[in-house]
């Protein structure tokens, strides 16, 4: 019987618990709410099954991962269509067996050239391919540094791979160094961090960190998932945005984001990418990406590299809109993305923010805990490529004047 | 014909074409018809000549050298033969040329200038980098071994020249048969697209004949629409010494980055993709309104580029170099931004109060062409008096453009 499973245990009961608790105070509402319409800039967006008003309502997407603003446009969704045609829905197997299709083969070897690598593999999704990375490359006896700030993929790939985990500092190279310096020089050790954070919208200080690899020897894995499509010369991502795509030993990254379609993808050396092609159990064990997504993900390349001035405008649309928030008062903490976390410090505020954002055509997301610190909740403005200056300023009044009925904004600072 | 007499024609020809074009353009509300990058273009454009002039004597006596002592004397009996051997060859070294101009970094960096260009118009046929009056002209030399003559060397180059500047058209459709043998506005959109299908391809002059042979031809495709510029980010779209210098930087730094020489020479001496472009090493200016290299201060050095053009022989020496001293800073410091609006109005004020000056001293010396002098001095006026009438940056335009 579902109920006695968590009748009997703490920890499962406690989660239903705060489940309850949610529903009660209203803020289930603006959690999981449901998309009538393509995720693009102006969506049609419903409150959650937390209430049962849920009439649809047309919203400014900006809590939208598709920073390059590529989903819906023209050329990708008839690339994907006509793969559907020739290869129908499913690649119905894994890769090793019946699951391999050229357009397999074609993304993979796009993806590689894009990003300037010798190899690149496709996973299911970029949280599987975290788990292939950490769970076959770091064994146990191994000593790996991860910050603090790392995405949840990257922590239960580490458990899997029951190597020894030292957490560091978010983006603190002095605590990174402190951690390396009491290891010895033959300790195998590796560095992994995200490459743009998803919740405070930094990007790690990836020059240091690399210098730092190489005088300890240790081997440095980057999980760009917020990179590609985002920042970097023709949205190439966070190595190439600090000019350093060869001194990464392996990229991990999302074909969800910046990059329209679903799945994963790691890039690397070609020794290294033959070893997680046969010994990563998410490779070997999960289904393949079906050929719709590949069409869309090649289509995608294509413009990408041909339009640099998409990655370029975004990033002059985020100055503005940083610039302008800034200005009004609100706390952005240290962003240096398109994702705009908008500090509300208590959680009530953010869902409640969400909420008056929501009813005055707005869509941001709400933040809070466990996705971080208690005393740090917020709403987090995800920017994409597509959004007009008039659409900014837009937001940027009516985030103002959602902020100031909250008290968000005390005497000019918040 | 003498050379500034040509000179003079071909920029009637030019000015001439792209009014009426823009006006078509302009009428039809055409995505190519964008003023600013037209402005931007004829700067550049006139920059290219004003450099190509003041160079052209160093490659014509190089090429007489040439012809007289290391002509094999490959002549032929009569005018029309001599000239069509001198087209085919001219036609074969450019295509080789402009292969190299797109695949060695060293060349591209500057080639991109051309290239860079988000519309497609016949000022698109005028943005050239200036760098470029260095290097092409070496890859025609073979021309001079070969023993054909300096004046059908000219006749070819006058004829490129006409030919070039009018297949830089989006409003003539493929040609039927003529795709075939000719080179024509079709293919030359598909060489300018950055899309990757179409890039490096179609690099003929006037026969595609040889992009056929060494296969580099490539239709323009139905379902692919063009999409125009290079695939390299810009940072500063509209600064015109940026825009002839940007690479150079980055191509030195990624060469001398990599580790052991010959990793260095691969980098030195193979194609644009190697080229590492860092993001965080440039950052936008100071964006207010005053930084953004308003196009009003692109109209004197253009019309300062124009009496050069067609004035310089003319001239006497120390004046001719201080106007194209004058005359290249101000072409090329057109459209930068600068980090605080202060020192891009120092700077902007300084650029402009030059050329009036020289105006000045110009006119004093002799009134050929005094209306083109005067009107530099009136341009160059109003961009000092400009950035004081505009209001203040917080109700600014927030887009370059």
């Amino acid at each position: 019987m579902p109920n006695s499973l968590a009748r009997n245990d703490v920890f499962l009961g406690s989660i239903l618990e705060r489940y309850e608790r949610f529903i009660e105070n209203g803020n289930m509402e603006v959690v999981g709410r449901v998309f009538h319409s393509k995720a693009t800039k102006n969506s049609v967006v419903s409150y959650s099954r937390g209430r049962d008003d849920r009439r649809p309502q047309e919203v400014l997407h900006m809590g939208s991962y598709n920073y390059s603003g590529l989903n819906g446009h023209p050329q990708i969704s008839q690339a994907a269509i006509q793969a559907i045609g020739e290869y129908g829905t499913t690649s119905s197997g894994v890769r090793l067996l019946n699951g391999t299709c050229d357009l397999h083969l074609e993304a993979e070897r796009r993806l590689a050239r894009f990003l300037r690598v010798e190899e690149v593999l496709t996973f299911s999704s970029g949280f599987s391919a975290n788990l292939a990375v950490l769970g076959t490359l770091c064994r146990p006896g191994d000593v790996v540094l991860s910050d603090m700030l790392n995405h949840q993929s990257i922590v239960d790939g580490l458990k899997l791979s029951e190597a020894k985990v030292v957490p560091y500092r978010h983006g603190s190279v002095k605590s990174i160094e402190r951690c390396l310096q009491g290891l010895s020089t033959e300790q195998r050790k590796f560095i992994v961090t995200d490459g743009v954070f998803s919740m405070d919208g930094d990007l790690a200080p990836l020059p240091q960190i690399v210098a730092l690899a190489r005088q300890y020897n240790a081997f440095l894995i980057v999980d760009d998932a917020h990179g590609t499509g985002h920042i970097g010369p023709n949205g190439r991502g966070t190595p190439a945005h600090f000019g350093l795509v060869e001194q990464i030993d392996v990229l991990t990254g999302s074909l969800s984001k910046g990059l329209p379609g679903v799945g994963g993808f790691v890039a690397t050396n070609r020794r290294t990418a033959n070893i997680l092609r046969i010994g990563s159990n998410p490779y070997i064990f999960s289904a393949s990406l079906p050929p719709a997504v590949l069409a869309s993900i090649i289509a995608a390349l294509d413009v990408l590299e041909a339009s640099p001035e998409i990655i370029s405008e975004l990033k002059s649309k985020t100055d503005y809109f940083v610039a302008r928030l800034r200005a009004e008062g609100f706390n952005l903490l240290n962003t240096q993305s398109s994702i705009v976390p908008l500090l509300t410090y208590d959680e009530d505020t953010a869902y409640g923010l969400a909420k008056a954002l929501h009813e005055q055509g707005i869509y941001v997301n709400p933040i809070a805990y466990p996705a971080v610190s208690k005393s740090r909740a917020r709403i987090r403005i995800n920017l994409s490529a597509n959004l007009t200056y008039e659409e900014l300023d837009f937001s940027i009044a009516q985030i103002t004047q959602a902020g100031r009925a909250l008290n968000l904004l005390q005497n000019g600072q918040a | 014909m003498s050379e500034e007499a040509f000179i003079a024609y071909l920029l009637v020809l030019v000015v001439g074409a792209v009014l009426i074009e823009a006006l078509i353009l302009a009428a039809r509300r055409s995505a190519h018809w964008q003023p600013r990058e037209g402005v931007t273009n004829l700067l550049l454009g006139i920059t290219n000549l004003v450099v190509g002039v003041l160079f052209t004597a160093v490659n014509l006596s190089v090429y007489t050298y040439l012809y007289e002592h290391f002509s094999l004397g490959l002549s032929f009996d009569g005018f029309a033969a001599n000239l069509l051997f001198a087209l085919l060859v001219y036609d074969l070294l450019y295509w080789i040329n402009h292969w190299a101009h797109h695949r060695l970094s060293i060349l591209w960096c500057n080639h991109l200038v051309h290239h860079s260009g988000r519309s497609f118009n016949l000022t698109t046929a005028v943005r050239i980098g200036w760098l470029g009056n260095f290097t092409v002209w070496l890859f025609f030399l073979p021309m001079a071994m070969l023993g054909i003559a300096l004046e059908y060397y000219l006749l070819v180059v006058a004829a490129q020249l006409i030919y070039q500047f009018f297949i830089h058209s989006s409003m003539i459709p493929e040609l039927g048969v003529l795709e075939k043998v000719l080179v024509t506005p079709s293919q030359h959109r598909v060489h300018h697209a950055s899309n990757p299908q179409y890039l490096d391809k179609n690099f003929g002059c006037f026969l595609v004949i040889w992009d056929r042979l060494f296969g580099t031809y490539q239709a323009e495709l139905e379902h692919l629409p063009v999409s125009y510029g290079i695939t390299t980010p810009i940072i500063h779209e509209h600064a015109t010494g940026y825009l002839n210098t940007f690479l150079y930087l980055p191509y030195l730094r990624t060469a001398f980055a990599q580790v052991g020489w010959r990793a260095k020479w691969r980098v030195l001496l193979g194609g644009p993709e190697r080229v590492e472009l860092a993001d965080n090493a440039e950052r936008a200016a100071f964006a207010t309104r005053a930084s953004h290299g308003h196009w009003v201060g692109f109209i004197a050095p253009t019309l300062l580029g124009f009496y050069l053009a067609m004035q310089y022989p003319a001239l006497p020496t120390s004046s001719a170099v201080i106007t194209a001293a004058v005359f290249l800073l101000a072409a090329n410091a057109a459209g930068l931004q600068h980090r605080s609006a202060r020192a891009h109005g120092a700077f902007n004020a300084a650029v402009a109060l030059a050329q009036i000056a020289v105006s000045g001293l110009l006119l004093l010396e002799s009134s050929e062409h005094a209306y083109l002098l005067v009107a530099v001095a009136l341009s160059a006026a109003g961009a000092l008096i400009h950035p004081l009438l505009q209001r203040s940056p917080s109700r600014a335009e927030h887009t370059p453009t």
